[in-house]
């Protein structure tokens, strides 16, 4: 199996392979050659340089590399080439099982206007929304529309390319910058209009089929919890749907998936308000988000993916999927969340990950390692699991706590926050959570913060006074030494 | 004993409107001691606001800080336990070379304290430099809010703008970010070209 990805997602892939008894070939850009990956993968080959555009999102160089390690197989991850049609067909033309839907599929899916209409017909409830359009076009079906209006990228996915425009003015910057982004993601710098709700949900449902037309879902995953349009926190079940409506976005979810010829897992997501619920897309490939759905149903979908893509039937049906429990996805990223979730690069420092019974971190995350601008900061995802929600809530929290990554801002003392908040704890929060809870938060100096400042201060004032070298806690050492003397 | 002037606000922006504390160190066999010998004269910035506690009722506290990897300690204020990370992104870590506070200068750390980011100044004289002095001197500096590629320069030297109006495009992990005019005026430099790789908090141009 190739595995056509770098960061955590291509270590999940590799754990698959090796636990179905599968021999691993890694792929890396110049920026990668010491990225956790490599090492692990049985084999690695390079692509090509830093750049995501002449390595990762490469066809040629992947096809290459699979051929050239004699790879029966290709796994294309999230992200970069997942729900590309051109690796899959190109994989398809050189005799390579591709691990995830057929190219058509992937083709229908990945124009978000096409899914839209093949969901509509299909009996599924969309927003108000348009085709891609011109500059001109879109300023006229904004207003028709009315604001706030949702900027898509019709080729798009992960986030990118969408921008929330809530009066006209705003319109045309959010318009160059969605095709621009959309331009260097995608390469298709189409952009489309969705209405958007506010005080609304993001739920998604897990879908997985075999090549024989079997289809079932797995369930729901919550994921309001959101900074630019890319999910942070990810729970399943979702606080806000109850067996009726579980039952009905699943049947929704299940039709929608057959109205475009789905195979493979993939994810049908919904905009959920009070209990309508309106299909947004269907992302074609395994998602970030996989690891909650696969501890409430006790399923590998990673494993399944592969098993499902070499001709196998489902080996389970929609009544044996059983839904136990509560869990808890928070993803770590190399963002400074003090600064308006900004990006950032660096090299890690020191990191210590969290461990205990009902806790699982997905990760590429290493000391010394360097984040660098080329690619998606996500550094690991840590999961919790509880009978019930509070209880992987508290489990979260306290793996939260114990997790230390220096080098680099992080995520975690977001994470940390919205976990503690009412609104998260009570299950009542929406996509709006990080716009009206966090960025507006208090900002109090914690008790015991000038404290900590005069003895940083005096720290220093000492080292300058007696340079000391770094081993131990010298500093203290010095000053207790000093003391008794 | 040695006396420190502190200041401590929320956050990583560097709101300078925190009171100036005098603090008083000594060291004892045990860790520091550390007292808040003046507490602030204003009404109603109370001990939340020191980040001491209310000397009055808990008199010196007990601090001991130690360093379990770089720049990440353990700190035990009256035996409580607590986290502190040096946010090295949001430090300039010159301020921790030497002579720096012994000179009347000011040190200055943003610090993840029970991964609360706070901000701390810490001097040797009462002047723990103020948030106008700052401000300044800054004012017209546009600078990188994160690391990342310049993309475009819509903005030129001698560009005349209006508050708002984007400068610089900037590009990071595939996001692309507007880097807009603080306000009115004209660019009088722009120190980057598109293609050029930018460090976080760089200069990147200045509008008077």
């Amino acid at each position: 199996m190739l595995i056509a990805n770098r960061g955590e997602i291509a270590l999940r892939v590799i754990r698959a392979c090796r636990v179905s008894g599968l021999a691993t070939v890694a792929v890396y850009s110049d920026a990668d050659r010491a990225a956790p990956h490599v090492p692990a993968a049985d084999e690695a080959y390079r692509l090509g340089p830093a750049p995501a555009a002449e390595s990762y999102l490469s066809v040629g160089a992947i096809i290459d590399a699979a051929r050239g390690s004699g790879a029966d197989a290709v796994h294309p991850g999230y992200g970069f080439l997942a729900e590309n049609a051109a690796l899959a067909q190109a994989c398809a033309d050189a005799g390579l099982v591709f691990i995830g839907p057929p190219a058509a599929t992937l083709e229908r899916c990945g124009d978000k206007v096409e899914t839209r209409r093949a969901a509509r017909a299909a009996g599924v409830p969309i927003l108000p929304g348009t085709d891609p359009l011109d500059d001109a076009a879109l300023a006229r079906e904004a207003d028709l529309i009315g604001f706030p209006v949702l900027l898509k990228a019709a080729g798009g996915g992960g986030g990118k390319g969408i921008h929330l425009v809530r009066a006209a003015a705003d319109l045309a910057a959010a318009v160059r910058l969605a095709r621009g982004e959309a331009r260097g993601a995608f390469g298709d710098d189409r952009v489309y209009l969705e209405k958007w709700l506010d005080h609304a949900r993001h739920v998604e449902i897990q879908i997985l089929a075999d090549a024989t037309g079997a289809l079932v879902h797995l369930g729901e995953r919550e994921c309001s919890i959101q900074r630019r349009h890319q999910k942070v926190i990810e729970e399943a079940p979702s606080p806000a749907l109850d067996a009726p409506l579980r039952e009905a976005m699943g049947r929704a979810a299940v039709a929608a998936a057959r109205a475009v010829g789905y195979v493979n897992a993939g994810t049908v997501e919904f905009v959920v308000s009070g209990r309508e619920f309106y299909f947004l897309e269907i992302n074609a490939r395994l998602q970030v988000e996989h690891p909650v759905t696969e501890w409430v149903t006790g399923r590998d979908l990673a494993r399944l993916q592969l098993a499902v893509a070499g001709g196998s039937p489902l080996p389970f049906a929609q009544g044996d999927v059983v839904l136990r429990g509560h869990a808890i996805e928070a993803r770590i990223s190399a963002e400074d969340p003090d600064a308006g979730f900004v990006p950032w690069v660096g090299r890690v420092e020191q990191v210590v990950l969290p461990g205990g019974p009902g806790v699982r971190v997905d990760g590429a995350l290493v000391p010394g390692m360097d984040v660098s601008r080329f690619y998606d900061p996500i550094l690991a995802k840590v999961i919790a699991w509880g009978e019930t929600r509070s209880d992987a809530i508290a489990r979260l929290v306290q793996a939260l706590r114990e997790t230390v990554i220096t080098g680099v801002p992080t995520t975690v003392p977001f994470l940390r926050w919205t976990l503690a908040h009412p609104a998260f704890q009570g299950g009542a929060y929406t996509t709006a959570f990080v716009e009206t809870e966090w960025e507006r938060r208090d900002r109090i100096p914690p008790n015991g913060g000038a404290a900590a400042a005069a003895a940083l201060a005096h720290q220093a004032e000492r080292r300058v006074a007696a340079p000391v070298s770094r081993d131990g806690i010298a500093w203290t050492q010095a000053a207790r030494r000093d003391a008794l003397s | 004993m040695t006396t420190y002037y502190v200041r401590v606000n929320a956050g990583v922006a560097g709101q300078h409107d925190g009171d100036v504390f005098e603090v008083a160190v000594d060291e004892t066999s045990d860790g520091l001691r550390v007292t808040a010998v003046r507490p602030p004269t204003a009404p109603g910035r109370g001990a939340a606001q020191s980040g001491l506690g209310h000397p009055a009722q808990s008199g010196a506290r007990r601090v001991d800080l130690a360093e379990l990897v770089p720049d990440c300690y353990s700190l035990l204020i009256d035996g409580r336990s607590h986290t502190l990370a040096i946010a090295t992104w949001r430090t300039d870590t010159s301020h921790r070379g030497p002579g720096d506070a012994a000179g009347g200068g000011v040190r200055r750390w943003t610090v993840l304290f029970d991964g609360v980011a706070v901000t701390a100044e810490v001097g040797r004289s009462p002047r723990v430099r103020g948030g106008t002095q700052a401000a300044a001197g800054t004012a017209g500096q546009v600078r990188a809010p994160m690391p990342g590629l310049v993309v475009a320069v819509p903005a030129g030297p001698g560009t005349a703008v209006v508050p708002g109006q984007p400068l610089i495009i900037m590009e990071a992990m595939k996001m692309q970010m507007e880097i807009r005019a603080p306000h009115a005026g004209v660019v009088r430099e722009v120190r980057v070209v598109p293609g050029q790789d930018v460090a976080g908090n760089d200069l990147l141009a200045t509008v008077e």
